[in-house]
């Protein structure tokens, strides 16, 4: 009895910390710019710096 | 699949071979124009050589070409829209240094945030992120692409005008985001939070329930796993019945018997049932995990219907058009700019190239074109002289400020009111799940629960006997297969549109569209794209190189509707350059053209009178001449530049039964022109007609049921006025605000497609009642003879909501198909 006491106690701080992160998540909105997301493994890639033909046609 | 317009030439760009690689255009497969459009892959015509379907597809392939960015074709997720006619003229970025923080060297890290329009994907995101950090002083970027929000860091010498003018090279639209709160969550985020809390409560109770109804029935586990279920339960209903029981009290109070009142009425008696149960140590009555698991699936439900137009919503920059409206005035301390809601009567503005006159005025010193298609849908522009009356809504197509005498305040303007906040619609709000029915709904459960109940307490003398059959007549009738099916349909359907490029921005839409039986069209902007092109394109062509050089530099900085439609017939040379900015002026001679000299030639765009004084010319009237030293080099004559494949989608909307017409600003006729090419009756079109005019057409018994289909400001008050209503135009926000959907493909096949959908979803919505109460038939058949055990309701209220779900994605799948054929 103690361990089904010990354990649905550690099952629902485990939820519960999930929805505290959850309910983070939502607030900063994370979830509605996936996309960029999806691109954070890529980040260590600079980015392709232009020719510099290139940059006095823009 | 879009066809391209035979009025818009594609174009051949040759593919170098390096970027025949792995990774373009998805994995493992090469940049290859047979199979498409190189940007959109919209099918070419067979046999075709050209690698694009549009000017503008070429234009931002270009870009991303010019940038070294074409690995936004292998990040692109789904199907991508033409970009089809693609504005050349130049875009103010005033408000860019007039409204936003500077970013200096004493400024140290300035954030910035950005509304941004036009984001599909991840490719996207990269692109715009690929960009920013190209420039010096870029420090962190998040790009939201589900609000349609950008926020920079940066710092000196981060250059902010050339950043918003590369992003908008690529297609997207930038605009100051005037109106973002800070971290606060919309109605749908609070929805998704409760609906996942409530989850999470439902699975553990579920699990908790399993072990009894496998046989626990007492001891210390039993009465741990009987109380936390209660708690959970207590828990689900604190978080998610507040949605329901709000919206079901509102619903009282107007009188009207929404579909959430007996959700709160189920959700309520379970509720109490369950109290009773506990308190009393009973076990009938229970019903604790279906309770939770019925509020989960509402929750979903209700998330699910608002979570696409939201969507919808903030995709589109949504500042405030009024607000951003701001005029130059002149004064005694110089030129100011001000915002117009501060115009008085009597003040002397200056109306720069590409400005909107905010309020009617009279023109000062040298005069000007001004184009009147915002308001009257004209699409020529008009010659202004001093002492002319201008009205406000002109906007100024040549290349020199004109002084504007304001006759009246801002707060008087036609402006002002056709920018003003739009009324709400009462049934914008509006759920639409079956409102009629509802009444009907909630009756029949009362009385099944109560006839429940008193043969439970009559055959077994025991009220608790009564209020277990009571409770589980409740729970099993829970509408849950209709509150999740058709919300689910309706989110499916939005989805589809969304692929097809039309947004649905009203929650009421497709229950309204079902009903449209009359279509009528703008002219200006919405039939045609509001541009001119060349109807004798091949005169380009014939010009030396060396004249089409100077041709272009005479019209590369105008905004006249006419040396737009050339430059976009010169920018199909893609090798043609113009003279040098720094090397030539062109001179702008008001009300007849603009002039060049060149090697001591003085060559001369405009009207022919005035381009070939001495010449005897009979060319048509409204033809641009190209002379040099008053000899005619070419003639170009203009036409409006319809949307794709106009003629044969105003045949389908017609084949499927709809009334077409057309309703316009513009000369009867241009409008008679238009509607003879489109297949469209004279007498179905309505010509020369004010802004109040074209509202007062939707108050005839006839056009009760009419779909409004326009685009400028003038179009404003018809289409709040009209049943249903949509708009192409994306950059003008005013008019978006007011319109039940805005599309953005270059034809109107998805608007057909949208009424066709909205007409299946009323077929499928109605099976999916037949449904309904086939299953409530049986369900409370069974509750009321006592067949239905807790754990039987657990098992039929997702059971159900599944077979409803399935049934509904399935149909509409099925018919998705003809949606477009």
């Amino acid at each position: 009895m103690d361990v089904l006491v010990l354990t649905a106690f550690v099952s629902l701080t485990l939820v519960v910390a999930g929805v505290v992160f959850l309910a983070w998540s939502i607030r900063q909105g994370s979830h509605k710019h996936s996309d960029r997301l999806v691109l954070l493994p890529l980040q260590d890639e600079r980015p392709c710096q232009l020719s510099s033909a290139n940059e006095d046609e823009i | 699949m879009l066809q391209p317009s035979p009025t818009t030439s594609p174009v051949t760009v040759d593919v170098p071979h390096d970027l025949e690689r792995e990774g373009g255009f998805g994995p493992r497969q090469a940049l290859n124009s047979q199979e498409g459009c190189l940007h959109c892959r919209t099918a070419l015509p067979a046999g075709s050589t050209q690698s694009f379907c549009c000017v503008g597809c070429e234009t931002v392939y270009g870009a991303l070409s010019d940038g070294q960015l074409l690995d936004f074709y292998a990040y692109r997720v789904g199907a991508a829209q033409p970009v089809g006619d693609l504005h050349l003229e130049r875009r103010s970025y005033r408000w860019i240094s007039r409204d936003l923080p500077k970013v200096t060297s004493d400024s140290g890290v300035v954030n910035l945030q950005f509304g941004v329009q036009g984001l599909h994907c991840v490719a996207c995101v990269w692109a715009i992120e690929q960009i920013f950090y190209r420039q010096a002083g870029a420090l962190g970027i998040v790009v939201n692409s589900g609000e349609g929000v950008l926020g920079l860091s940066v710092e000196s010498p981060f250059d902010v005008t050339r950043f918003a003018v590369e992003v908008e090279r690529l297609g997207y639209l930038l605009a100051e985001a005037t109106d973002l709160p800070e971290q606060a969550m919309s109605s749908t985020d609070t929805l998704l939070l409760r609906a996942s809390i409530v989850t999470v409560l439902a699975v553990f109770a579920m699990m908790f329930s399993l072990a009894i109804y496998l046989g626990l029935s007492a001891g210390p586990v039993f009465e741990f796993l009987h109380s936390a279920n209660f708690a959970l339960s207590t828990l689900a209903v604190l978080i998610g019945s507040p949605v329901f029981v709000r919206s079901a009290l509102y619903s009282l109070r107007s009188r009207v018997l929404h579909m959430d009142l007996p959700v709160a009425l189920g959700i309520t008696l379970t509720f109490l049932a369950a109290l009773w149960s506990f308190m009393s140590g009973v076990e009938r009555a229970a019903y604790y995990d279906s309770l939770t698991v019925f509020i989960a699936l509402m929750l979903w439900g209700r998330y699910l219907q608002e979570r696409v137009v939201s969507q919808n919503r903030s995709r589109l920059l949504e500042h405030r058009p009024d607000a951003g409206l701001v005029t130059r005035r002149l004064s005694d301390d110089g030129v100011q700019d001000i915002p117009s809601s501060e115009i008085d009567r009597g003040d002397m503005l200056l109306v720069a190239p590409g400005d909107l006159v905010p309020v009617n005025g009279r023109v000062r010193g040298t005069g000007g074109s001004f184009s009147l298609d915002w308001i009257s849908g004209e699409p020529e522009p008009s010659e202004f002289e001093q002492g002319d009356h201008v009205s406000a809504g002109a906007v100024n197509v040549g290349q020199s400020s004109v002084r504007v005498r304001a006759l009246e305040d801002y707060e008087s303007s036609r402006v002002k009111r056709l920018l003003s906040t739009p009324r709400i619609r009462a049934h914008d709000n509006a759920v639409g799940t079956g409102v009629r029915f509802a009444p009907y709904y909630v009756v029949g459960i009362l009385v099944a629960a109560a006839v429940g109940f008193f043969r439970a307490y009559f055959a077994e003398g025991d009220m608790s006997a009564g209020l277990e059959i009571a409770t589980a007549v409740c729970v099993v009738s829970c509408p849950c297969s209709i509150g999740l099916a058709l919300p689910l349909a309706s989110d499916l359907v939005l989805s589809q549109l969304r692929q097809l490029g039309l947004f649905v921005r009203s929650n009421s839409f497709l229950a309204r569209a079902a009903k449209v039986d009359t279509v009528v069209f703008d002219k200006t902007g919405t039939l045609t794209t509001g541009h001119l092109e060349l109807s004798n394109v091949e005169t380009v062509s014939r010009l030396s190189t060396e004249h089409r050089a100077v041709l272009k530099q005479m019209v590369i900085e105008s905004r006249h509707p006419n040396a737009v439609a050339i430059l976009r017939a010169l920018a199909a040379e893609p090798q043609l350059q113009a003279l040098g900015r720094h090397s030539v002026h062109v001179r702008e001679v008001a009300g007849f053209g603009v002039e060049l000299l060149w090697q001591g030639r003085m060559f001369r765009l405009g009207r022919a009178s005035w381009a070939c004084p001495e010449a005897t010319l009979d060319e048509p009237i409204g033809a641009t001449m190209l002379s040099v030293d008053g000899h005619p080099l070419a003639c170009f004559t203009m036409r409006e530049v319809q949307r794709f494949s106009l003629g044969h989608d105003v045949g389908k909307l017609q084949s499927d039964g709809y009334h077409v017409q057309i309703l316009s600003g513009d000369e009867s006729c241009r409008v008679r022109q238009i509607a003879g090419e489109v297949g469209v009756a004279p007498e179905h079109t309505h010509s020369s007609q004010t802004p109040q005019q074209k509202a007062s057409m939707f108050e005839a018994p006839d056009m009760q049921r009419a779909l409004m289909l326009g685009d400028g400001i003038n179009d404003n008050l018809a289409l709040e006025a009209a049943f249903v209503s949509g708009t192409p135009s994306l950059d003008r926000p005013a008019v978006t605000t007011r319109a039940d959907f805005y599309f953005v493909t270059p034809g109107i096949a998805p608007v057909l497609a949208s009424l066709r959908a909205a007409k299946d979803l009323l077929v499928v919505r109605r099976r999916s009642w037949v449904f309904f109460c086939i299953y409530n038939l049986v369900a409370v058949t069974a509750s009321i003879v006592g067949a239905v055990q807790p754990w039987v309701a657990a098992v039929l209220m997702p059971t159900s909501s599944v077979l409803s779900m399935g049934f509904v994605s399935l149909s509409l799948r099925h018919r998705s198909r003809k949606w477009m054929s």
